[in-house]
């Protein structure tokens, strides 16, 4: 990068502007987190808080990325780098969750047979035998 | 021997070594973060409603930490500031600015890690909840006992037979001493064996050296029962014995040794902050008023009539919208949990707490109502530390992961600062060099804490 | 900086004659930075940890064979006569501990370090024409954590618990559970794999940055990317894997620790019982977290134990064909492919995990994609050999072999891929067969045709090719003796971890499927001796395999032997260019002197150029200006 000091001088009045402009974002998301009246939605946390919450993060982390990591103008070896890394971040943390979301359901003969949809932390407890006065030897 | 581009930039990748390495660095970086924030998606997004612990999006934990995570986000943001102003004065060659920045860096990553110690210490010794077993989640603090150091989960047990294991295990074949070990420790050295023969076999010297010999004479047993001469009081800790778990008539060790008796104590004393029936199937049942009393039930009904009264709730059900699980079946003590040494009012304002089971006795000094809930009633416990529920697991791994990327950036950034000159002397664009790297990794650091602070403290 | 800066700093400009003091022993030989010494460090180091692994194995395949004999020999072993039951056998315990040290060792502590750590490490900076790696300090310290981490692994077999035994994939819960018996879990064998781990997943990513960087930036003058040999390719590609699959497994060992030392849950479902007691844990985690975690690397993980391979086998060929590299570019182009889909392909090791329809067709489809690749590297490979005129030197007949072991391996991976037929074969010995063809007959021979192909470089002489053909025919055939009766068994149903060879389920696994019609059963019943007692014919081919075994050790005596005895009595061949090889490693001293060349090394031209037509001799090397054109070509400009 080139570094002639006026350069570096105008650079620092930017780094000072960003690091402005990540503590007033900070203050934004606390406030609709902490305050009701600028609350989306449901009182709490519900989809739109956790969506804003995230697109707030991802602008303030881009800022950190661009300006002071110095990739607004870096080579292009690295781009190509990082924009492996991030499509394999993205590939285990998005298809992890597709896993998750289709599971092999049973047959809804089976689910009313066993009410699998209907079990809670009670059941899990009454089926197990240390928490009745015997426990039970498997 | 030199190797090629360690200060300058190779013309064709336009790059230095170390810049090559420490984003390549950053990419693996990526993934270990990619793979802790895949974890805490799967986690969060597995939580069977009703089953699994809730997360605590629905019941309100974050309280006070969601102000010492904001300070340390400004405390990170302004570090990573001083570091790119560090750089640049040093391309500029001012070192004196350059270790002035340096320094506040350091300064910035030493508050970071005091905030961080506070948060860790409320949360580790400060809160504590218990699972019933019916699925009633009470959450607060656990009681101050003077008598022992961590108080609650001490369990008294009467015992008047022994199983001693004889399994020699692992490649050295010892004798497993665990039960000495434990009989030493808690109160079992008065101890008077009745041996099978006939033997009384006083103290734990006689009783090892008598199981060395027994387990010599009969190399095929596992183990050997044997009575004691009177019933021998232990009193021990829940993670002493195998499981953590104790039954009515028994105790089972490590190693398949085993007391068996009579127990005659294993409450917990917990001031109730929380109550949270999500995981309840029917709350009008919930052990928590069987502990807390009827008025507490009353307190809990007017709490969720109010909250349904609440115009923004009721506007957001009028639009058709369903509250998020925890919100309606959760009672919070109006003293609100989280900060000790809050004012001493009367208990709960919601009828009277059971005298039964319930004081204010100033334990707690905030007046919310102590329990006294029997062990066989608790499916699990535990102080909010990372056992608590797969968010603190998660929370408290990836905290102190980043915890310890900042400590180790500090330390090299420090290695910089005071141990820079030499180099800035021979080569100082070799030194910008360092600190640049340095920088991208001190970054990074402030980059993950971007991400971890809306969704540790927010969310 | 500038560029006029840029230009001022380079490599030989600081050559000023003999500045380097003389170096220790200690700094020469142990705590050396020179990339050669840490190469043949970890060389050494990995084939030790692959003799140890073999043994385990050995003691395994005894079991399976005789599960009611005592074990020979051994069974008197100090530690071993503990480890035993009193009957001298086998137990299941000792058995399910001898398996999963086995994987774990062999892959980790094996064949990646000798493939990436000790091929990579010595070859590739001679290959690009640097002086040494990027940064040689790390590349000592990456040497040193995998020494640490192997240590601790081995030495978890003397803890009080023994050592893991959970599998080498390390399966939670049974890996959180396991041990509880121990109140200090800290010093027990599940804990202590997960500590080696961190420390070998941490040798791999410092040595992985390193080899990147290297290849990026280290290149000689005229190595562009298109004259970079293949094995260079294909060890930047391992690296790239390397780098970005290991930390989810890294998050994988974190979090089955805390699991472990801190009772967290994360791997830990609501309502887990274990001997009847509900498990003191919160609960709410996820078991198949650990598998997703686990197989992102897993995946990977297996091409990086073959992708060194096929590299050596690449220069190999070509040098021994005398020809060019048929479809260098296409090969280029394939293992970057490769390198990428192997990162989406992972849940193929989890069809059975309850994962919907959905998902396994998108896994089901990355992973038919990925043979594609697979396929052109070793077509291409086998179409370098068509027309040539074949030299079958040593390290040239293990490749040859390589060839088609790598190929049945690979095609036995391609039903798998396919869920609906490993609904059968998942967890069966076809799947045992399927990745030991390809890593053993495999890789490893690739390996070994290295060793036989790189020796005289280091040495200065040749390896005796009477012992190495003693060692290659054996080996050879031990290797089929071994894995191709696994896939009979495994198509019949048996189990891969049964200690006593499937003899518990004699009769009953396939009499099962047979009766039901299943059509693999009836298929296999019809070609082999129709209607005959089926299960015990295949529980009887546990001899055959068990017999191969023990063979195979056997057949490795004459490569021990010959290794030690031609550094001092092998036939001297200390000419730089003992193969008359085209590549870079061939222009430096024998052996390289620290930092390597003697003069500039310069690239010309690419890394193949065999036989090319007009030329005096039937080799071109990279290194050697252009002596036909006589206007000079002027050179891309690099520095
Ligand atoms: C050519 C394409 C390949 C395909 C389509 C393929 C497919 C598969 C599939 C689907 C499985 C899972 C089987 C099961 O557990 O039911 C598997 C297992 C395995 N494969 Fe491959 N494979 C291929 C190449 C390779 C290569 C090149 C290697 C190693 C160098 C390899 C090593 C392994 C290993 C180690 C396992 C078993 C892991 C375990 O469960 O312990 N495979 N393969
Ligand atoms: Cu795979």
């Amino acid at each position: 990068m080139e570094s002639s000091t006026e350069d570096l001088q105008k650079h620092v009045r930017t780094y000072l502007m960003v690091g402005a402009t990540l503590f007033v974002f900070t203050i934004v998301t606390v406030l609709v987190r902490t305050v009701p009246f600028f609350d989306f939605g449901v009182p709490g946390v519900d989809a739109p808080d956790i969506a804003f919450g995230l697109v707030i993060a991802t602008f303030k982390s881009s800022l950190v990325m661009l300006i002071f990591m110095h990739l607004n103008h870096e080579r292009g070896l690295i781009y190509k780098v990082l924009v492996f890394t991030v499509a394999f971040a993205i590939s285990l943390m998005g298809l992890t969750l597709f896993a998750q979301g289709n599971p092999i359901r049973p047959h809804a003969d089976v689910i009313e047979h066993l009410h699998v949809s209907d079990v809670t932390a009670a059941d899990v407890e009454s089926k197990a035998p240390g928490a009745k006065a015997e426990p039970a030897k498997h | 021997m030199e190797i090629p581009y360690t200060v300058s930039a190779r013309r064709d990748t336009g790059l230095f070594n170390s810049k090559v390495g420490i984003w390549l660095f950053l990419a693996s970086e990526v993934m270990l973060f990619g793979g802790l924030f895949s974890g805490y998606v799967f986690l969060r997004a597995g939580v069977r409603p009703g089953v699994d612990l809730p997360w605590p999006d629905a019941v309100y934990v974050h309280g006070p930490f969601i102000w010492l995570g904001f300070l340390n986000t400004l405390v990170l943001i302004a570090s990573s500031v001083f570091v790119v102003l560090a750089w640049a004065q040093l391309k500029m060659r001012r070192y004196g600015m350059y270790q002035f920045y340096m320094s506040l860096v350091l300064v910035c990553a030493a508050g970071f890690m005091v905030v961080k110690t506070i948060e860790y210490n409320s949360k580790l010794n400060h809160h504590f909840g218990a699972r019933l077993s019916d699925g009633t989640l009470l959450d607060g603090a656990l009681v101050a006992d003077d008598s022992h150091h961590c108080p609650g989960d001490y369990v008294t047990f009467e015992a008047d037979k022994a199983v001693f294991s004889l399994a020699r295990t692992g490649i050295f074949r010892k004798l497993d001493p665990y039960f000495l070990d434990f009989a030493v420790l808690k109160g079992g050295e008065e101890m008077v064996v009745n041996a099978p023969g006939g033997k009384q076999l006083k103290g734990v010297a006689e009783l090892s050296a008598w199981l060395e010999e027994y387990a010599a004479q009969n190399p095929r047993e596992a183990r050997v029962t044997a009575g004691f001469a009177k019933p021998v009081t232990f009193q021990f800790r829940r993670k002493d014995v195998f499981g953590k778990r104790v039954f009515p008539d028994r105790v089972p060790l490590f190693r398949g040794n085993e007391l068996q008796g009579k127990l005659i104590d294993d409450t917990v004393e917990i001031e109730v902050h929380t109550v949270d029936l999500q995981m309840v199937r029917d709350e009008e049942k919930s052990l928590a008023w069987a502990y807390l009393g009827e008025g507490y039930k009353a307190g809990y009904e007017g709490h969720k009539k109010e909250k349904l009264n609440d115009p923004l709730h009721r506007r957001f059900l009028e639009k058709g919208g369903t509250l998020p699980g925890g919100q309606l079946r959760i009672w919070q003590h109006p003293h609100p949990a989280g900060e000790h040494g809050g004012e001493k009012a009367a208990a709960g304002g919601h009828g009277e707490a059971s005298a039964a089971h319930g004081s204010s006795d100033g334990h707690g000094g905030h007046g919310a109502p102590v329990v006294s809930i029997k062990g066989s009633d608790i499916h699990f416990m535990g102080a909010h530390g990372p056992k608590f529920g797969t968010y603190y697991a998660i929370y408290f791994t990836m905290t102190a992961l980043h915890g310890l990327h900042v400590v180790g950036g500090a330390l090299v950034l420090a290695y910089f600062l005071f141990f820079g000159r030499k180099l800035y002397r021979k080569n100082p664009e070799h030194l910008a060099n360092r600190v640049e790297v340095g920088g991208l990794f001190w970054h990074f650091v402030d980059l993950v804490w971007i991400f971890l602070f809306p969704i540790m403290y927010l969310m | 900086m500038s560029a006029t800066e840029a230009s001022h700093s380079e490599a030989h400009d600081h050559h000023d004659g003999h500045d380097h003091h003389e170096l220790s022993f200690w700094q020469k030989y142990v705590f050396s930075t020179d990339h050669k010494v840490i190469g043949i460090q970890y060389g050494i180091t990995s084939l030790i940890f692959l003799a140890i692994g073999f043994f385990l194995m050995m003691v395994m395949r005894w079991s399976i064979a005789y599960p009611d004999r005592p074990l020979p020999m051994v069974g008197d072993w100090p530690f071993f006569n503990k480890w035993i039951g009193e009957d001298g056998l086998v137990t299941g315990d000792l058995y399910n501990m001898f398996g999963a040290m086995h994987g774990t060792i062999m892959v980790f502590l094996g064949v990646v370090p000798l493939a990436f750590g000790a091929f990579g490490n010595y070859v590739t900076p001679l290959q690009i024409g640097a002086p040494d790696m990027a940064f040689p300090r790390l590349n000592m310290a990456s040497y040193w954590f995998y020494l640490l981490g192997g240590v601790l692994m081995f030495i978890s077999f003397f803890l009080d618990s023994g050592a893991a035994k959970a599998g080498w994939t390390n399966y939670s819960p049974l890996a959180n559970i396991t041990d509880q018996q121990y109140r200090d879990l800290f010093w027990t064998s599940q804990t202590q794999w997960l500590m080696a781990m961190v420390f070998l997943i941490t040798s791999s990513l410092l040595g992985a940055v390193n080899f990147i960087t290297t290849i990026i930036n280290l290149r000689a003058k005229g190595m562009t990317w298109m004259r970079l040999p293949f094995f260079c390719w294909a060890q930047l590609v391992t690296g790239f894997l390397l780098l970005l699959a290991f930390p989810p497994l890294e998050v994988a060992a974190v979090m089955q620790l805390m699991d472990r030392l801190a009772g967290t849950s994360f791997f830990i479902p609501t309502g887990l019982h274990v001997g009847g007691n509900m498990v003191d844990a919160a609960g709410g985690g996820s078991p198949l977290l650990y598998q997703h975690l686990f197989w992102f690397l897993g995946h990977p993980e297996v091409y990086v134990l073959i992708l060194p391979g096929i590299g050596i086998v690449a220069e190999i060929v070509a040098n021994n064909t005398r020809k060019p590299l048929w479809g260098y570019k296409t090969m280029v182009g394939a293992v970057m492919v490769l390198g990428f889909l192997s990162f989406i392909v992972w849940a193929h090791h989890m069809y059975l995990t309850g994962m919907g329809t959905a998902i396994s067709t998108f896994f089901q489809t990355t992973t038919v994609l990925i043979s594609i690749p697979s396929v052109i590297l070793i077509t291409s490979i086998l179409l370098s050999m068509w027309g040539g005129s074949i030299r079958f030197t040593m390290p040239m007949l293990w490749a040859t072999a390589f060839i088609p072991m790598f190929g049945i391996g690979g095609l036995t991976g391609l039903p798998l891929a396919f869920n609906y037929l490993d609904l059968h074969l998942h967890d069966t010995y076809y799947v045992i067969g399927h990745f030991h063809y390809v890593v053993a007959p495999g890789t490893i021979f690739a390996l070994f045709a290295g060793i036989y192909y790189w020796y005289p470089k280091q040495t200065g002489r040749q390896m005796n090719s009477f012992l190495g053909h003693l060692h290659f025919w054996p080996s050879l055939l031990c290797m089929n003796l071994i894995f191709a009766p696994m896939f009979i068994q495994g198509m019949a149903g048996m189990h891969r971890r049964a200690f006593d060879g499937g003899a518990a389920y004699e009769q009953i696994s396939s009499q099962v499927y047979l009766e039901q019609g299943h059509p693999l059963a009836v298929l296999f019943n019809a070609i082999f001796r129709g209607g005959a007692d089926l299960p015990v014919e295949v529980i009887n081919l546990n001899l055959l395999t068990s017999a191969g075994a023990f063979l195979l050790a056997l057949a490795q005596v004459p490569f021990v032997i010959n290794f030690f005895l031609s550094m001092f009595r092998g036939a001297k061949s200390d000419e730089r260019n003992p193969w008359q090889g085209t590549t870079l490693e061939w222009m430096c001293p024998t052996p390289p002197p620290h930092g390597n060349f003697d003069r500039e090394p310069v690239a010309y031209r690419g890394p193949y150029e065999y036989s090319v037509p007009g030329e005096e001799r039937d080799f071109t090397p990279q290194f050697e200006p252009d002596t036909r054109v006589t206007e000079a070509r002027p050179l891309p400009s690099l520095h």
